[in-house]
């Protein structure tokens, strides 16, 4: 297989885009995508801070090195979820990383915290992937404004977007896809906040990071086995062998159909909490309570 | 033969061999894996004609 645009010896197919590419060539393609990304939702200039959450997997790290290389002004936000022999270990690598690329790194450990995910998880018996989530958006959210910041990012990818899409569609979660976009604006004390990948997947972010010999964490989190969403996204995986582009046509397709329509409906967060001041539906948000229990 | 290993488990194929065929068998799809040849991925077309160890690398989450 050649490459198609310089006809040397390709090392990655994309069937989806009816192309194979040089290692040369797919990361000019990957940083095309990236860029055309965060275009098409005018998510951030290169003249605005960034602060990037990373978990020390492939794709944040990825989204960060590419970022980098394109010249953006970001620098990392890591939370030390507290879970033994997995948040540590995901701790040096982001800190290793910094240290290498010679950027900022802002830790939050929840040990310190005093809601260490494993204990949280032990005393309420919640989901420890719904309560984790809701913790890490409050402090995404803290240290950002706090900090100064102009968009909080993460790296989710386009197959983490279309098994939530899918997920969220099978059972009819409204008010989970009435946020499920690419770029949620600045309002009522939350960040503005962005994923820039949206239009990459995850094979194209791990061939990203094996080309940049990016040192990331391999594990998965002892708390997420079996996700549903990871179900999810072999299934469309499955669908989009038989049907290259049906993934990236399943998202397009629903941010220009599906979401102006349920936009008109969405409720508007209309409270703070009476303790820190995070936006809230209650009187107290989820951490307050939490470090209260 | 060329040896593949697959998260700490090996499996022989005999020469020649497509690349595809050998995710085949082993049950992958193309967008599921990286096929590593030392520094090197290997799209499915190409054919392993000499003895040689490969590595594959599960790139879908699993969390």
């Amino acid at each position: 297989m050649k490459c198609i645009r310089c006809k040397k010896e390709a090392e990655v197919e994309l069937k989806s885009h009816n192309a194979a590419f040089c290692r040369d060539c797919f990361l000019e393609f990957f940083y095309r995508q990236i860029t055309k990304g965060i275009k098409q939702f005018k998510m951030f200039s290169k003249k605005d801070r960034l602060l990037i959450a990373v978990s020390g997997g492939k794709d944040s790290m990825a989204l960060w090195d590419a970022l980098i290389e394109l010249g953006y002004n970001v620098e990392g936000l890591f939370i030390n979820l507290g879970i033994d022999n997995f948040s540590d270990a995901a701790e040096e690598k982001v800190k290793a990383f910094a240290e290498l690329k010679g950027v900022g790194l802002n830790i939050v450990d929840l040990k310190k915290e005093g809601i260490a995910i494993p204990e949280v998880v032990k005393k309420t018996r919640k989901v420890p992937c719904a309560i984790c989530g809701q913790i890490k958006r409050y402090y995404f959210n803290k240290v950002g404004l706090d900090g100064g910041f102009d968009v909080l990012l993460t790296g989710h990818n386009l197959d983490d977007e279309t098994s939530r899409l899918f997920s969220n569609t099978l059972h009819w979660k409204i008010e989970y896809l009435q946020d499920q976009k690419p770029l949620l604006p600045s309002e009522n004390g939350l960040l503005k906040k962005a994923k820039p990948m949206w239009r990459l997947t995850e094979f194209e972010t791990a061939v990203y990071a094996f080309f940049r010999k990016i040192d990331y964490l391999e594990i998965s989190c002892p708390f997420s086995k079996g996700a549903t969403f990871s179900q999810y996204k072999r299934h469309l995986n499955a669908i989009e062998y038989e049907s290259p582009g049906t993934k990236i046509d399943f998202y397009q397709g629903f941010l220009k159909n599906m979401l102006p329509i349920l936009e008109e409906k969405k409720e508007k967060v209309a409270n703070f909490c009476k303790n820190c001041g995070y936006p809230t539906f209650g009187e107290l948000c989820t951490v307050c309570k939490l470090k209260m229990l | 033969m060329v040896e593949v290993s697959v998260e700490g488990k090996i499996f022989k194929f005999d020469t020649p061999v497509a690349v595809g065929k050998i995710l085949k068998r082993l049950g992958f799809l193309p967008m599921e894996v990286l096929v590593i040849d030392n520094d090197k991925l290997l799209t499915r077309d190409v054919v392993l004609r000499q003895d040689k160890k490969i590595t594959i690398k599960v790139v879908y989450s699993k969390g």
